[in-house]
């Protein structure tokens, strides 16, 4: 399905594209979020960059003792090449809203629709994703500007999740209807 | 892998097993009726809270689904629960207006005030409002149980998916047995 619409007042949300996250992440998708800030940025369309600086407690099957995780000083620095956000969050749970002021910045701003990037797809993004939709966005999920650790996740989000919760685009496609 | 332990105090969040959706026919709707009902005696023995939650709507944001977006509002005789529940003056009722129980409701302050550090997740759909309940839940600092025999999607492919590959990540995932024998 095609990206039908770009509001006036769109935001692109990067998502963890930070030192210790995005060397996981294939050159080609780096590239994409790197063109796709710069042709937000021509537009004067506000750029948020979010980075991650702690996890969750909770035990899980994959973290059965639990316990917040803290992620060293080193690993949170964003990016050199995508430059500075116009708003940038720091979260310590997996979508950017849920312990950031994100929403009232974008609110404050007009924005009505965010297109989400980053790593990873079926992590920071997909959370990002439901929580931006949950609060009344619309969103598009660009889906060669995103990746994760395991392909198999990837897949099933953009295919089976995504389009449930927004429009699932191609960098491309969004570069020509910005 | 194993449920390690049931918190002192947790709660039962039965997600959206409302007369509207238990009536769509998602494949094993009566199982995970029956299966969230025992759960709901066994906690409510045990001292525990019960949350029911139903959904009265969705988000308009355009999507793939719904290309021209709008906001979906559900007929408020869809909105009572499965009378297998028994609720209770002493269940904690949340009414939602998208697909996770905890943004635009008080059931964060609620679980909060009530000391509540752990949430046993079951309903409908598995990778909607179970899994989005869920992930809400963990970004809050909660430990979650997802009840993976206690909650189905209409996509089967979806639920065993969530199961094998997404709650894990998130949640400790458990039977009802396994669930009951915790408690």
């Amino acid at each position: 399905m095609p990206l039908t619409t770009v509001d006036p007042t769109p935001a692109l949300v990067v998502v963890d594209l930070q030192a210790g996250i995005a060397p996981h992440a294939p050159a080609e998708v780096i590239a994409n979020n790197v063109t796709l800030v710069e042709a937000f940025r021509a537009q004067g369309h506000p750029v948020v960059l979010v980075n991650v600086t702690a996890g969750a407690p909770g035990r899980t099957d994959q973290r059965p003792e639990g316990g917040a995780s803290q992620i060293p000083a080193e690993a949170v620095v964003l990016l050199p090449e995508l430059g500075r956000g116009d708003i940038e969050v720091s979260k310590q749970s997996w979508g950017a809203f849920a312990t950031t002021d994100l929403h009232e910045q974008l609110q404050a701003r007009g924005v009505t629709q965010v297109f989400v990037t980053g790593v990873a797809t079926s992590i920071g993004v997909e959370s990002t994703a439901r929580e931006a939709f949950g609060r009344g966005y619309h969103v598009v999920l660009v889906h060669d500007a995103m990746a994760d650790l395991d392909p198999v996740n990837h897949e099933h989000a953009v295919a089976r999740v995504f389009p449930r919760m927004g429009q699932v685009a191609a960098t491309a496609e969004v570069l020509e209807k910005l | 892998m194993p449920l390690t332990v049931i918190d002192r105090r947790a709660a039962l969040v039965i997600v959206d097993l409302q007369v509207g959706v238990v009536d769509m026919g998602v494949p094993g709707t009566p199982d995970v009726v029956a299966r969230s009902a025992r759960l709901a005696d066994a906690f409510r023995a045990h001292g525990h809270l019960v949350v029911l939650v139903n959904v009265d709507g969705g988000p308009g944001g355009r999507s793939d689904a719904n290309p021209a977006g709008g906001i979906r509002r559900i007929p408020v005789e869809e909105l009572a629960f499965a009378p297998e529940h028994g609720q209770r003056s002493d269940d904690l009722v949340i009414t939602k207006h998208t697909r996770g129980a905890f943004h635009g409701t008080a059931l964060a302050q609620e679980l909060a005030a009530r000391g509540v550090t752990q949430v046993v997740v079951t309903g409908i759909a598995t990778g909607s409002g179970v899994e989005e309940t869920a992930r809400e839940a963990y970004a809050h600092g909660l430990n979650v149980v997802a009840v993976v025999d206690a909650m189905a999607d209409r996509d089967p492919e979806t639920h065993a998916f969530c199961v094998r590959k997404v709650l894990p990540k998130f949640t400790e995932t458990a039977t009802t047995d396994e669930v009951l024998a915790a408690l």
